[in-house]
């Protein structure tokens, strides 16, 4: 069995969060994404945010419970960890879809997103997410059952 | 793993970072958010305050009750916490940009 140590898991989480941050960053390069197909930059940008939270809370994490390192290196690693964190915090808040901008038709975005697919279907895909959650539950249920 | 104070905070950290980063990733993956269509917006900032109110209370009350901790890293938990809380009351959950 391996040993795994608080140290190596935070070492880990660090290490899976930077390399998420660029194969999503890879993955807008490799394949751009067009005004009719926004597959390359949801999934991208979806990786991207994904591999900086794993990192954020590896820092943040770390910076509390890590043991064998130097103190000063310690607080360093909780005050980065938290700044990255405020930055996003406000950062987040210039996260928005502005269709109109960004060369479609519309001036609001609405006819936009009528006329063109979304990658994920036209609008009503939601239903997609309900079917897979309720047989996710009726899975998990069934587990259950045999297990007990 | 023993569920005592520190650990908690430590879980409620991990989860409510990774909540509204999650929420964040959502509101991409859903699609575009209009004025006529919200739910993409709606579901990802029901997850972005879910996970910031988590981390929030992760971080004041770890700041002031957790005993095992360093001096510098409770004072440190305590002041972020307090900022991020002030940043989220006068911006986060303020700004709707579909509201009109």
């Amino acid at each position: 069995m391996l040993n795994i140590k608080n140290k190596d898991l935070i070492m880990l989480g660090m290490i899976v969060g930077i390399s998420f941050f660029f194969i999503g960053a890879i993955i807008s390069n490799v394949f751009p994404s067009s005004a009719t197909n926004l597959t390359s930059y949801k999934v991208s940008g979806f990786i991207k945010l994904i591999g900086i939270g794993a990192l954020t809370t590896s820092m943040v994490i770390g910076g509390i419970i890590v043991e064998g390192i130097d103190k000063n290196l310690k607080f360093l690693l909780l005050l980065l960890g938290l700044v990255l964190l405020i930055i996003y915090t406000v950062g987040s808040t210039w996260l928005i879809w502005d269709l109109s901008v960004s060369g479609m038709s519309g001036s609001s975005g609405e006819t936009a997103y009528k006329e063109r697919p979304t990658a994920l279907g036209t609008p009503g895909f939601e239903t997609i997410y309900l079917v897979i959650a309720m047989i996710i539950l009726v899975l998990i249920a069934k587990v259950k059952r045999h297990r007990f | 793993m023993k569920m005592n104070k520190k650990n908690l905070m430590i879980l409620g950290l991990a989860g409510g970072i990774m909540l509204f980063f999650f929420g964040m990733g959502l509101y991409l993956i859903l699609g575009p958010s209009t004025t006529d269509y919200r739910l993409p917006y709606q579901i990802s900032a029901m997850f972005k305050l879910t996970g910031m109110g988590i981390i929030c209370i992760s971080m004041i009350v770890g700041g002031f009750f957790t005993e095992d901790l360093d001096k510098d890293t409770k004072s440190m938990l305590l002041i972020f916490g307090i900022v991020l809380l002030l940043l989220n009351i006068f911006i986060l959950t303020y700004n709707n940009p579909y509201s009109g």
